[in-house]
């Protein structure tokens, strides 16, 4: 260690070099890793079919066509999925936010009373929960059932991101600045909105982004409280196409004289459907990015 | 999914006394929704003491009559849950459904669950208690619905049969179908799809014609010929674009290591008896007399995992066919790679290269064994649809799903609304409009029917028949084909559907995890060379000690009772 901090101070040294090489290796790895099942979809979802099938399509698009995106935009369902995916995501977000910094405000504030059982009240939640099925009735005995309401309010605080929260204001509000608010004559509530509120910025961008997130691709809680296929998120629908194939359509098929293009199709037609369906959280990341990498470091940093 | 089944286990006892109320509720809101001001009692069945003909009897909602349309004069409403196949509209919305409720006078409320989604949502109702009235494409096994059934959450429908005239008439004329279809108790509790069309229930083996003729091959008859025959197909370069990119034979096995193999089983003597079934296949047989046996365990067996184990080390099995699916087979079939598949009851899912493939006879064995076992009964498929017992008015749901088993009511399943998907033409018969058959927006068939009828995906309480049958299966070439096989099929009837008491499932559940997946994993290494067909015997004495004898019991108490 201290020979490496000496070499630091005039110019890296070979051992340096060789670990900033190997990290720059590493890292190039894991973007290509990351990277390339991007690329590959995408390709994937403007090639031929034939092609993908044959194996020939390993990153780059092969016979270009763009059948399947006529696909997708010719089913009416994905845009109805789309507005509901979109309705759910954004009161969804803003539920969640509203209930996850009013848990996490008081949390973090030392002089709140019984502090401890709370949290341990909420921690007890991440490892032990009723189960499927008693949700289930709970949720139906609140007459959520098939409700607008049932996509957005359950599981709408998740207690790790609460606890993110109350971290990051335990150890970016100093008591010292509540003490200073408190000595000009703000309480506690106002404090939160005027003090606590305009610092948490970092600390809101990560969880719109955690919660967008979670939602956008939410699917289960559909699949089981929702029967009314006008109120599907664009998941469900998105699941359904994933799920084609030729193998499940023979069971009991009319298919005279079977096009085998059109079931090709719909092989391109699931790439076609990743694209599209994360799109806009693809869009959305770049801009919240900047708060993102900030927001978890400041958290972790000084946690 | 195991998650799920074992919170059901766990909460089921616990969440039915909660839901009891609840149901309770459910059915006395659904039965005050109803218009009728002077309902029937809930559970109350047609008086059949009544002196009153049939026809008499529709005056009260819930009150059916036993035969004719509408079910019933006043409107009754009920709840359904079911299982929407990908290419068939929104039961909500469905102009056959709206047919239905136009001349059954029933409505209904329907759950429609995406295929993808169903059997977790069906499982979690009946977990919770919170039934439907009833269930279509229910998709229930045998032991789900003895299940089902002792937790007293189904319907017992033999009770019912007298508001079943169209299914109990097919009953009375074939005696197979309730054999088929009744549990160990004795009652019926869910309805079958019914298939007597031979195109839909027979597979086959298909072999590429061009390929023999271009070679001068005859058609192989016996298993060693058939050997042969993928030896000159993988050496002798018969696609004649100079690569040896030949795959003899093409299987995608990847759901069941049988699949590669159930097909020629007929040929060692295996199945010509009572055969099972390819999916999850039991590896159990049944001799003469009726007695039960495990076919790992016979030298037969062997002798047939090392023909196998022959054919995929000299390189004539395709190597991928334990991982792929069909699609994949398909794109080598297109590119004339392949010359034999063992898969589907027509050449349609072949794709363009179909012409090129013929029906190839079934095998002769080394012993002189020859028998075609991969054959579905008339019975397609068992628990298509079950009414549930918080249902108000079981009677009238009888005779609603009943309709189906006419031959109107298939034709409302299969082909969708008179003079918008098809018209009588002057000979009679059915016809598709071209409109429906190539469809001007590029839909396949399924996808633009899938608008009109409700066929999609099976599974479908119905009686299908060659006069209301417009699949693949009525195409003059896959009829040449059933006749290459006909003579040495099993015989319909002789093909079981065997069904557990619930403590035999649970006994099931206990032995026949270990048992099969030892058997399957091992079958699939000896096949591959991975283990030497030298330590078969080893094999054999590890799969004795599993619990065997008891495993082998409960096949043959369950094949008794269906053999009666």
């Amino acid at each position: 260690m201290q020979k490496l901090h000496r070499g630091n101070k005039i110019r890296a040294s070979g051992s340096d070099r060789a670990f900033a090489g190997v990290l720059y290796a590493l890292t190039i790895l894991f973007v290509l890793i990351i990277l390339y099942p991007l690329v590959f979809v995408f390709s994937a979802s403007i090639s031929n079919p034939m092609e993908v099938f044959a194996g020939r399509v390993w990153l780059f698009p092969r016979d270009i066509q763009f059948e399947a995106y006529k696909q997708v935009f010719r089913n009416n369902e994905i845009f109805t999925g789309y507005r509901n995916t979109i309705v759910y995501t954004c009161l969804g977000t803003l539920v969640s936010i509203v209930l996850t910094l009013s848990a996490a405000y008081p949390l973090s504030r030392k002089k709140m009373y019984g502090r401890n059982i709370i949290m341990f009240y909420f921690t007890f939640t991440m490892f032990f929960s009723g189960g499927l099925i008693p949700t289930y009735l709970v949720v139906k005995g609140m007459g959520l059932y098939n409700n607008l309401w049932v996509m957005i309010l359950v599981g709408s605080v998740s207690v790790y991101n609460m606890i993110v929260a109350r971290t990051f204001m335990q150890n970016t509000i100093s008591d010292e600045l509540y003490e200073a608010a408190e000595i000009d004559g703000c309480s506690d509530i106002p404090a939160f909105f005027k003090v606590a509120l305009p610092l948490c910025a970092p600390i809101i961008a990560v969880l719109v982004l955690f919660y967008a997130v979670g939602y956008w691709n939410s699917y289960f809680n559909a699949l089981i409280y929702l029967s009314d296929r006008a109120r599907y998120p664009l998941q469900l629908f998105l699941r359904e196409i994933l799920l084609i194939n030729m193998a499940d359509s023979m069971v009991d098929s009319m298919e005279m004289d079977m096009d085998i293009s059109k079931f090709m199709v719909s092989e391109s037609l699931k790439y076609a459907v990743i694209i599209v369906s994360s799109i806009p959280m693809l869009i959305l990341y770049p801009f919240l990015q900047r708060f993102f990498v900030k927001g978890v470091m400041i958290g972790a940093i000084k946690g | 999914m195991s998650k799920l089944r074992s919170l059901t286990a766990a909460v089921a006892a616990f969440s039915m006394l909660l839901a009891s109320c609840a149901g309770g509720q459910g059915a006395a809101s659904s039965q005050s929704a109803s218009s009728g001001s002077q309902a029937a009692p809930a559970s109350s069945a047609a008086p059949a003491s009544s002196a009153a003909p049939a026809q008499e009897e529709k005056a009260a909602a819930g009150n059916p009559s036993k035969t004719g349309l509408p079910i019933v004069e006043e409107t009754v409403e009920l709840k359904a849950l079911c299982d929407k196949d990908i290419n068939t509209t929104d039961w909500s919305s469905h102009p056959a459904l709206a047919r239905m409720e136009e001349i059954t006078n029933v409505k209904i409320t329907w759950d429609c669950v995406p295929d993808a989604g169903f059997a977790e949502k069906r499982n979690l109702l009946f977990a919770s208690n919170d039934l439907p009235d009833f269930v279509i494409r229910a998709k229930l096994n045998a032991q789900q619905e003895m299940k089902y059934a002792s937790a007293n959450q189904l319907m017992k429908l033999d009770e019912l049969m007298d508001y079943a005239p169209n299914f109990s008439e097919l009953t009375a004329n074939d005696p197979n179908i309730m054999k088929n279809i009744v549990l160990p108790d004795g009652h019926i509790y869910a309805l079958p799809q019914l298939n007597t069309t031979d195109g839909n229930l027979i597979m086959k083996y298909w072999i590429n014609k061009a390929w023999l003729d271009k070679l001068n091959l005859p058609m192989p008859s016996t298993t060693e010929e058939f050997y042969e025959t993928l030896k000159a197909f993988k050496e002798k370069d018969p696609n004649g674009n100079g690569q040896a990119d030949e795959i003899a034979y093409s299987g995608s096995a990847k759901d069941g290591a049988c699949n590669l193999f159930y097909n020629f089983m007929g040929a060692w003597g295996f199945g010509k008896n009572a055969p099972l079934g390819s999916t999850d296949f039991p590896y159990i047989d049944f001799d003469e007399n009726g007695t039960v046996s495990l076919i790992p365990l016979d030298p037969r067996f062997k002798d047939m995992v090392s023909f196998f184990n022959r054919l995929w080390s000299e390189d004539l099995i395709d190597k991928e066919s334990f991982s792929q699916d069909r699609n994949q087979i398909v794109s080598k079939l297109t590119a004339d790679q392949v010359g034999f598949v063992s898969d589907g009851n027509n050449t349609q899912w072949i794709g363009p290269a179909r012409s090129n493939f013929v029906a190839m006879p079934a095998l002769t064995g080394p012993d002189g064994e020859r028998k075609w076992i991969n054959i579905s009964p008339y019975v397609q498929t068992t628990g298509t649809a079950c009414i549930t017992t918080s249902n108000p008015y079981p009677e009238v749901t009888m005779r609603w799903l009943d309709y189906f088993y006419s031959e109107e009511g298939t034709v409302l399943v299969r082909l969708g609304i008179e003079g918008e998907s098809y018209y009588v033409d002057d000979n009679g018969a059915y016809q598709l409009f071209d409109h429906i058959q190539n469809d001007p927006t590029g839909l396949t068939l399924d996808q633009a029917l899938g608008k009109w009828a409700l066929f999609c995906g099976g599974n479908f309480p119905q009686n299908i028949k060659d006069e209301v049958d417009k699949s693949a299966a009525q195409l003059p070439e896959t009829k040449e084909a059933n006749e290459v096989v006909r003579p040495d099929m099993v015989p319909y009837n002789q093909i079981p559907k065997l069904k557990f008491t619930e403590q035999e499932s649970i006994q099931l559940g206990n032995y026949a995890q270990d048992l099969l997946s030892y058997i399957n994993e091992n079958t699939v290494k000896f096949i591959t060379g991975e283990r030497s067909m030298d330590t078969w015997d080893a094999f054999t004495q590890e799969l004795s000690k599993m619990n065997v004898d008891a495993y082998l019991k409960i096949y043959q108490d369950s094949y008794n009772r269906w053999k009666g």
